[in-house]
């Protein structure tokens, strides 16, 4: 599965050879950002480079644990990918009002007396109109899409592996990987036709 | 006219989807890491290898540990039980009894009893030395039979246990035997013969305490096994306290005594510690242990019997203990 010079990069990192850190870096990091970036509609650049830049610092923390398994690369988009979930999950919570304080709206502002000016945690009209574009995607529902059937699809469509290399990469039989593909595609259809008011997503365009 | 095929739709919008975000992303983000991140980067993985070295050199140690606990759980158990099952099957040889010992067996389990034999020796008691007083070499036709069996030997009695050590280091290993079954297997005539004996040389003697007993085992020098059927005639316990032991002269013959014990002091480690040459470097010591051992000696005045020996013929057997 993996290369002799990936072996040896790979050996070369785990002795702290910097140059060996830099090369990695080199070779994945615009890779996997771009695969991060597909992963949502709502991901913007910055969001990618501090996804890009966790998943880094568990690559640098989990080197050791990379049994040579799979490519280097789908490891590194495997780590990505769940650094994204994470990520998002975490955006999500704190629109929901997670993690903010909550002010009353009776409360006065103490240095001039005016009525406190509080900053709606809602997208403003610039974001809902940018919303409202990609809300006609694919990606709205894929958002809505977990556990291993948005795995699955991401390995498949966003990092473009084979069955085959899906199948090592997640310790299923191929044909196991090609079944479970097929019901999260009807999964995510259902989720789409639902987020697009009933309509059939195909009459979409992306 | 009938609709696509579900999957195959979403296969394609979800093609065209990952297109298009790939398209933005390549115009959008850097085609590289930025030098901050870089930088950032470069310390953690400094921090975390440093020169060739990770930081904290066991993690890795810890972590396989942890993946492969269920196996070295496995492994440990089985070790142990493998262990507990030899431990149980092969308790130490000092411990066992004689009893517990094969009669006869290979050089192996001979061995095995003399070092049992001599643990016993140094834990508890010297046993006690015997030499023939009859030269009861010759079978009943005059012929001669089983060689130096027996010419001297050692006994000792535990309970209801009899170990007899040959001069050549066989064992012989067996039991006292019932009344009943004594007077099969022992002639009460030559028994009365040696009572006799003993009253003319004005040696006391305990009829009552008298025993009889059979061992067996494989003889070193014949390789043959032998059974020996003897009668122990026992001293009151009064009398153990006189001093000076028993003649010789009683059986008649002489006994060579200093010639014969020789080479079973040097046979048995246990006695030669005693007698040979460790004590004759300690004479204090020596002292101590001769007056013990001849307090032991004082104990039995005569056995007698009779020795089987494996396709060789028997003869009859009169032993004392050596003198001073």
């Amino acid at each position: 599965m993996i290369s002799e010079t990936e072996a040896q990069l790979i050996a070369r990192c785990r002795r702290g050879d910097a140059q060996a850190w830099d090369a990695l870096f080199d070779l994945h990091y615009a890779a996997a950002a771009r695969f991060v970036f597909q992963l949502s509609p709502s991901f913007s650049v910055e969001d990618v480079e501090e996804v890009c830049q966790e998943a880094f610092l568990a690559v640098i923390k989990n080197i050791d644990s990379f049994s040579g398994g799979s490519r280097l690369q789908t490891w590194i988009f495997r780590i990505a990918a769940n650094k994204a979930r994470d990520y998002w999950q975490r955006n999500q919570a704190a629109k929901r009002g997670g993690g903010q304080n909550l002010v009353s709206l009776q409360t006065e502002n103490t240095e001039d007396g005016q009525p406190l000016q509080v900053s709606s945690p809602l997208p403003t009209p610039d974001a809902i109109l940018l919303r409202a574009e990609r809300a006609a995607q694919l990606g709205v529902a894929l958002d809505q899409l977990d556990g291993p059937c948005r795995e699955v699809i991401d390995l498949r469509y966003f990092a473009d592996l084979s069955y085959e290399e899906i199948a090592a990469e997640l310790k299923l039989n191929p044909k196991t990987v090609s079944s479970r593909l097929s019901k999260c595609l009807d999964r995510l259809e259902k989720i789409a036709i639902e987020v697009f008011g009933g309509k059939n997503p195909a009459t979409f365009t992306v | 006219m009938p609709l696509p095929e579900p999957n195959k739709e979403m296969e394609d919008l979800l093609r065209a989807y990952a297109k298009k975000r790939r398209e933005q992303g390549r115009q959008e983000l850097p085609s590289e890491l930025g030098a901050a991140s870089r930088r950032m980067l470069h310390e953690e993985a400094r921090r975390a290898f440093g020169n060739g070295r990770r930081e904290g050199g066991g993690v890795a140690a810890w972590r396989w540990l942890a993946s492969q606990w269920p196996r070295l759980a496995l492994g440990g158990g089985l070790a142990a039980l493998l262990i507990l099952v030899v431990a149980r099957s092969a308790p130490p040889v000092a411990t066992r009894t004689p009893a517990a010992m094969p009669v006869s067996g290979t050089a192996a389990q001979m061995l095995s009893s003399r070092s049992s034999f001599q643990a016993n020796l140094r834990g508890k008691s010297l046993g006690q030395q015997f030499v023939q007083v009859n030269n009861g070499m010759q079978s009943r036709n005059g012929a001669s039979v089983g060689g130096n069996v027996l010419a001297t030997f050692q006994m000792e009695r535990q309970g209801q246990n009899v170990l007899v050590i040959d001069g050549d280091g066989s064992v012989y290993r067996g039991r006292v035997l019932e009344p009943e079954a004594a007077k099969k297997g022992v002639a009460p005539k030559d028994q009365s013969i040696v009572y006799d004996k003993l009253s003319e040389a004005g040696e006391d003697f305990d009829k009552t305490a008298n025993y009889s007993f059979e061992v067996s085992g494989r003889n070193n020098g014949l390789q043959q096994n032998v059974v020996f059927i003897g009668n122990v005639l026992q001293m009151p316990q009064a009398a153990t306290t006189a001093a000076g032991a028993p003649s010789g002269a009683a059986g008649g013959g002489g006994a060579p005594v200093a010639s014969e014990q020789q080479p079973v002091e040097g046979q048995l480690a246990g006695r030669g510690r005693a007698y040979g040459a460790g004590a004759s470097r300690n004479p204090g010591l020596s002292n101590q242990i001769q007056a013990g051992a001849r307090q032991q000696v004082q104990q039995v005045l005569r056995i007698t019997g009779k020795v089987q020996v494996e396709g060789g013929g028997g003869f009859e057997i009169e032993a004392q203990p050596p003198g001073p």
